[in-house]
């Protein structure tokens, strides 16, 4: 349980947000994660290898059970809206920020999980593989592109 | 080439990062799960110290039992019951300071944005707040006796703004670099401020403190006199004391020589310490003094190896009888450290300090002395957020008391839960399933023993699972009040989806009610449902072509009732009580996710318009409790369907 604990107090705060930016609502986060972990700590002495990575798949899951329909789009969460007064500061300090919520706002399903899990949930390359089944190298070259793709909706932004 | 691509896109990732550290995380909520999931401690040796410390207190002589001016109807600090605390007035994103409460009126300041006004009894949802003073480094406020003045401070001085006419002036400066003025509170007569003149000497690095004074500024000519070494003071309402900090001691002086007990032996400019802590505050009426202090407890292992843990809690004490005192919070240790693991490890003489989850600051009295408001932190970087504390000496009635327990449980302000309990557990009020709304039912007694019976309505986010529990309430007797002994569970029916079909399960009975592929319901999915503990309907939502709908099913038909939002709209929880089904959903706009509370009235077969916008809603007995956020303001509201009324501070 000890290892446990270990994982929880070092993720807890990243699946926390990647649940947020998927739900977009303070009570539906609060109960998903208190699911995520829940579940976790039950399957907990049977799991091997990448238990971060594990820990993100149970998160993935459970927020799409929340959506339940398979390929149903699971939306943005509102950040701007509800994010905490340290966030709105930064709003207020940075058009580009702002720029990037929309660009966030305009990527693909696929795109907006790949964000979340590299940035949000602080995944490295291995560990998105993992969680999503596909090679590493496959993630890299699309987080690649990804980021070319955000910063030139950022800067068409910035220029508007 | 290749740097500069890796540049920018490490603009990109920078950006993300502070996206990310921008979202909320609910640290309160990352503390509970833990405990729950930490094991039980193992004993350690325990050393309880001394919890606040009552300091010469024997020296007083005993004389008359009044106190010369104030009011001579003894109150009993420890009879005080706490009737109504709640914890999350998120009133207004910011960093709040101490705010100041006139009648129904309480003045916030807020950092960088000025003092705002809010009517505790306005029933504008969402309309709470109104901007009194457009200042971004007002800070401390405190309103005079009549209502018509507020002190506030800023680094430059103590000023006062008529709010009638809204013109400011000086009470008195500083020079803004080494002299400041703080802490202002009115006299009685409203003639005079008492405030902190603080005085530091600026070093190579940092300052050094050089005094620390209470002054009181005479508002007619401006001139200032020292009364005492300290700061935060606070005076009676005769006058003839003044109550504030030194050196993390409360002190009592006399202004004027005292001749009644218990402070007959208070000559003129004598000080008395009372208690360890900080921030005291005298209760307008003169009674009772509330302050922050801390308890503390050391667990001793092998190796002279310790733990101390040190826990703040705000206490009131009578004024009459310092020994008679109350905490009226319920804090409790937080660590991410396991302390045994930490003590195998660690080297001989080792200290592990153990700081409370909470950390509360400046009390302010209400005016009616019978209420509190106070600041308060915690672990999770949330910034301060107020609490108020209902006080009387009366308590909650049985039935109340068990309303407030349940109510917190829904609202999931387990700080104020454990506020009613008579051995406050550590518990947590967020998990799924989690409460979402609750009914009394009865009371009575078993074995001797008062108890309150209630229906708890227990939902699992967006899933078809739903509880219905019958509770039964112990109650204890606590002063002139009650207290909640134990919760125990003495029935429920569970309502759940199981390969494909829909049950109930009550006392080891299970019914079919629907099965999926009979109804021909193969391709849409089963989210949030219902049971209605009155009539036994099943409520349920299905996700289909057409979005949400929410349905009745009766006789293992199912009715249509309406639908929900758009197409992609997510209902989290659905509950039903006196007639009204009460849902709680999530749809997607252009400014992204939204949440949303509306209300379904089943007997006339339509949407309730309730004013405002409403962001969550639970049943608390037989009224709706409802959320609205705007703007960063998280106003509680409550809504009475039959009668279609609203009222704030539930």
């Amino acid at each position: 349980m000890a290892g446990f604990l270990d994982l929880y107090d070092s993720s807890f705060d990243d699946v926390y947000r990647y649940v947020y930016f998927k739900v977009g609502n303070k009570w539906d986060t609060d109960d998903l994660v208190s699911d995520i972990f829940s579940k976790a700590v039950q399957k907990w002495s049977t799991v091997r290898g990448d238990r971060r990575a594990w820990l993100f798949t149970v998160s993935r899951n459970t927020v799409t059970d929340f959506y339940r329909r398979r390929g149903r789009e699971v939306p943005t969460a509102a950040v701007t809206e509800n994010s905490s007064a340290a966030a709105t500061d930064l709003a207020e300090q940075s058009l580009a920020l702002e720029c990037l919520r929309e660009a966030l706002g305009t990527l693909s399903q696929e795109q907006r999980e790949l964000v979340s899990l590299r940035y949000f949930a602080g995944l490295r390359h291995n560990q998105i593989a993992r969680t999503l089944e596909v090679s590493e190298g496959s993630i890299k070259m699309r987080v690649h592109r990804l980021l070319g793709q955000i910063k030139e909706l950022v800067e068409k932004c910035l220029i508007e | 080439m290749s740097d500069r691509v890796n540049k920018d896109h490490s603009q990109v990732e920078e950006h993300l990062n502070a996206l990310k550290l921008g979202m909320p995380m609910n640290g309160e909520l990352k503390r509970e799960l833990r405990s729950r999931f930490q094991s039980e401690p193992k004993s350690a040796k325990r050393k309880i110290w001394p919890m606040v410390a009552v300091a010469a207190m024997l020296a007083l002589v005993i004389g008359s039992t009044s106190l010369g001016g104030l009011d001579n109807q003894s109150v009993l600090a420890a009879e005080l019951q706490i009737v109504e605390q709640f914890s999350f007035i998120d009133l207004i994103t910011g960093q709040y300071g101490p705010p100041a409460v006139h009648g129904e009126q309480l003045y916030l300041p807020v950092y960088d944005k000025g003092i705002y006004r809010f009517d505790t009894t306005s029933v504008v949802a969402g309309e709470g707040l109104t901007p009194v003073l457009d200042h971004r480094n007002a800070n401390q406020v405190a309103v005079n006796h009549a209502g018509d003045k507020l002190a506030y401070m800023t680094s430059k001085g103590v000023y006062i703004l008529d709010l009638n006419t809204g013109e400011t002036r000086p009470a008195i400066e500083g020079d803004d670099f080494t002299i400041y003025y703080e802490d202002p509170v009115w006299s009685p007569d409203d003639q005079s401020l008492l405030v902190t003149r603080r005085e530091i000497e600026w070093q190579v690095h940092g300052h050094k403190l050089m005094s620390l004074e209470i002054q009181q500024i005479d508002l007619a000519t401006g001139k200032a006199r020292k009364l005492a070494e300290g700061s935060s003071p606070s005076i009676t309402s005769d006058g003839g004391l003044i109550v504030f900090e030194r050196d993390g001691n409360v002190i009592v002086k006399a202004l004027r020589s005292q001749s009644f007990w218990p402070w007959d032996g208070l000559r003129k400019g004598a000080e008395q310490t009372l208690y360890r802590g900080r921030f005291p505050r005298v209760s307008p009426d003169g009674t009772l003094i509330a302050f922050v202090g801390t308890k503390g407890e050391m667990r001793l292992f092998d190796n002279d190896i310790q733990v101390r843990e040190n826990v703040m809690d705000v206490y009131v004490v009578n004024l009459k009888d310092p020994s008679d005192q109350k905490q009226i919070t319920a804090n409790y240790p937080f660590s991410f450290t396991d302390e045994r693991e930490w003590a195998k490890n660690a080297a001989q003489g080792s200290v592990l300090n153990v700081n409370g989850y909470y950390s509360y600051y400046n009390p302010v009295w209400g005016s009616d002395s019978q209420s509190l408001y106070v600041l308060k932190s915690d672990h999770s970087g949330a910034g301060m957020r107020l609490m108020r504390i209902s006080l009387a000496k009366e308590g909650l009635d049985q039935q109340a008391l068990v309303a407030k327990w349940l109510s917190a449980s829904v609202n999931r302000d387990t700080d104020a839960a454990r506020g009613l309990m008579l051995h406050p557990q550590d518990f947590s009020a967020t998990s799924n399933p989690h409460p979402v709304g609750y009914t009394l039912v009865g009371s009575g007694q078993e074995n001797g023993l008062d108890y309150v019976d209630a229906l708890q309505y227990v939902a699992y986010t967006a899933q078809p699972w739903y509880q219905v529990r019958e509770l039964r309430f112990f109650l204890a007797q606590a002063g002139s009040g009650y207290l909640i002994d134990e919760v125990r569970q003495t029935a429920d029916w569970q309502l759940y989806l199981q390969n494909g079909a829909l049950y109930l399960e009550h006392t080891n009975e299970l019914q079919r009610l629907l099965s999926l592929s009979k109804a021909n319901l193969q391709e849409q999915e089963l989210g949030a449902i219902s049971l209605s503990p009155s009539t036994g309907t099943v409520y349920v939502s299905l996700r289909g072509e057409r979005g949400m709908t929410i349905h009745q099913l009766q006789n293992g038909e199912l009715s249509y009732l309406f639908a929900v939002g758009g197409e992609d709209a997510v209902i989290s929880s659905l509950s039903e009580a006196n007639g009204f089904l009460a849902i709680n959903y999530t749809y997607s706009t252009e400014l992204g996710r939204q949440s949303r509370g509306m209300l379904f009235s089943l007997a006339d077969r339509m949407p309730v318009q309730i004013m405002g916008r409403a962001d969550l809603a639970y049943w608390a007995d037989d009224e709706l409790v409802l959320y609205t956020e705007r703007d960063g303001q998280v106003v509680r509201w409550q809504y009475h369907p039959q009668s279609a009324l609203f009222k704030l501070w539930p």
